[in-house]
């Protein structure tokens, strides 16, 4: 399936992941999955969430430095050798 | 004197607009050397030496060290840097003028300045003050303090405080003196303290110093802080009228207690313009800008934070990152961060460390923001 991938940039700063939670969370954006790729000063949030054109919009206006990147999402069942 | 008050000041930008030989005021041919300092906009402010300015010149870096006690029996090492900046060749004949033994190392390789130091007897060390700290604390470091014979320093080009100097005397064991220059109006050698360290005599005899309130510029009577503006008065090749130096000082015109008559001017405390002084380069932050904006950005936010760590000036630039300039992979925000530092270094002649930062992180004040944080404790 195709999807579309919502990468931010974040300093290495306190409370900053929390921002981005919060600014989603108000609007009831259900985040899927989540990874971050760090260096010691940066990195960049990378999200599957339910709404990702809204995601987008939302925090751009937040005032967040965002992309998307459209990318292939498999769905895995947790389980051995799934 | 009063009439020189009726001729109007020329500034950095009648030099800038006349790029590169407009101010020249002798044919070319007469010219038999340039130097150029940076300028605010990538082209550089420059300058021409007719022979007989070069003479006058030597002359008078001659004079600055005979200040500070130098006879030909001295071995000047000179760790400015060699180039179209004046410090390294100023200093350079000003020393062979005196007749002193010039050692040509210019900047950097500190192993190697401080061998030489030692085997070649140096006796007058010539460089900018931060450079001067960190040889300092690389010779207690190493414990060859007991094979150092400097008797003298002679620092400038940049700004640096009185307990600055206190440190680098009792580190090096010399007498620290404050040399003042630029090239607009000369080089090093405009200027110079003597043992007494009461200010810095302005060699009057070839320079009309002026204090001027910045604001109104209406001249500032003797003892009064304002922007000082020098007129020469045996410059050949480049002679500047009323040039607004954007430093500022303060005239005294009591005579000294070394028994010399010059009017002194207190060392530089600040400027009236945003340049910066690091590592003895000029750096405006308009320079900065105009990287950013090579690199797409229509609205740059920056910040330049200045520290001295370890006696050496550290220049960070934070740049807010827009999504122009965004990439989602770590790999192509670390070229970003290669190249503007690259990008940064041809500009500037100096490297700054880069820190890619939040947009709107860095605070603003009354909508402008803040450009310089400077945290030096000069």
């Amino acid at each position: 399936m195709r999807v579309q991938q919502i990468s931010i940039f974040l300093e290495n700063k306190k409370g900053r992941l929390a921002k981005v939670t919060e600014v989603l969370g108000e609007n009831d954006i259900n985040i899927r999955a989540l990874s971050i790729a760090d260096t010691t000063d940066f990195g960049i949030l990378r999200l599957i969430v339910n709404k990702p054109q809204l995601a987008y919009q939302v925090l751009k206006e937040a005032g967040f430095t965002v992309s998307t990147t459209d990318v292939i999402a498999v769905e895995v069942s947790d389980q051995q050798v799934g | 004197m009063d009439d020189l008050r009726k001729l109007p000041f020329t500034t950095k930008k009648d030099l800038r607009d006349t790029y590169p030989f407009g101010l020249f005021a002798v044919p070319r041919s007469e010219i038999v050397r340039m130097h150029a300092s940076s300028g605010t906009t990538g082209k550089p402010i420059v300058v021409g030496y007719t022979k007989k300015d070069l003479d006058t010149w030597a002359d008078l870096v001659a004079r600055c060290m005979a200040m500070t006690g130098g006879t030909k029996e001295d071995v000047v090492q000179n760790a400015y840097g060699y180039g179209l900046f004046t410090g390294g060749l100023g200093i350079h004949y000003g020393a062979e003028r005196l007749g002193a033994t010039i050692v040509p190392i210019s900047g950097g390789n500190t192993a190697r300045q401080l061998m030489l130091m030692q085997d070649f007897g140096t006796t007058i060390l010539t460089c900018t003050p931060s450079y001067a700290m960190f040889m300092a604390d690389e010779i207690i470091a190493a414990g060859i303090k007991e094979n150092i014979k400097l008797k003298a320093g002679i620092f400038g080009a940049e700004p640096w405080s009185n307990n600055m100097r206190l440190q680098l005397e009792e580190k090096l064991g010399i007498k620290a003196h404050d040399i003042y220059g630029l090239s607009e109006v000369l080089g090093p050698g405009v200027a110079m303290e003597c043992e007494h360290q009461k200010g810095l005599h302005i060699f009057d005899d070839h320079f009309i110093p002026e204090i001027i309130d910045p604001e109104t510029e209406q001249p500032l009577p003797y003892g009064q802080k304002g922007e000082l503006v020098f007129t020469t008065l045996t410059k050949e090749g480049f002679p500047v009228i009323r040039y607004r130096t954007k430093d500022i000082s303060v005239l005294y015109e009591e005579k000294c207690d070394c028994g010399r008559t010059h009017v002194r001017m207190e060392r530089i405390t600040g400027r009236t313009d945003d340049m910066l002084i690091i590592r003895g380069v000029n750096v405006f932050p308009s320079q900065i800008e105009s990287v950013l904006l090579e690199f797409g950005e229509t609205e740059p936010h920056y910040l330049l934070v200045v520290d001295r760590k370890a006696a050496m000036d550290d220049l960070e630039i934070q740049v807010e990152l827009s999504s122009k300039m965004f990439s989602d992979k770590i790999a192509g925000l670390e070229v970003l961060e290669r190249r503007l530092k690259e990008r940064i270094l041809s500009v500037l002649g100096i490297s700054a460390k880069i820190k890619l930062v939040e947009p709107k992180s860095i605070p603003r004040s009354e909508g402008k923001a803040k450009r310089v944080i400077d945290k030096r404790e000069l």
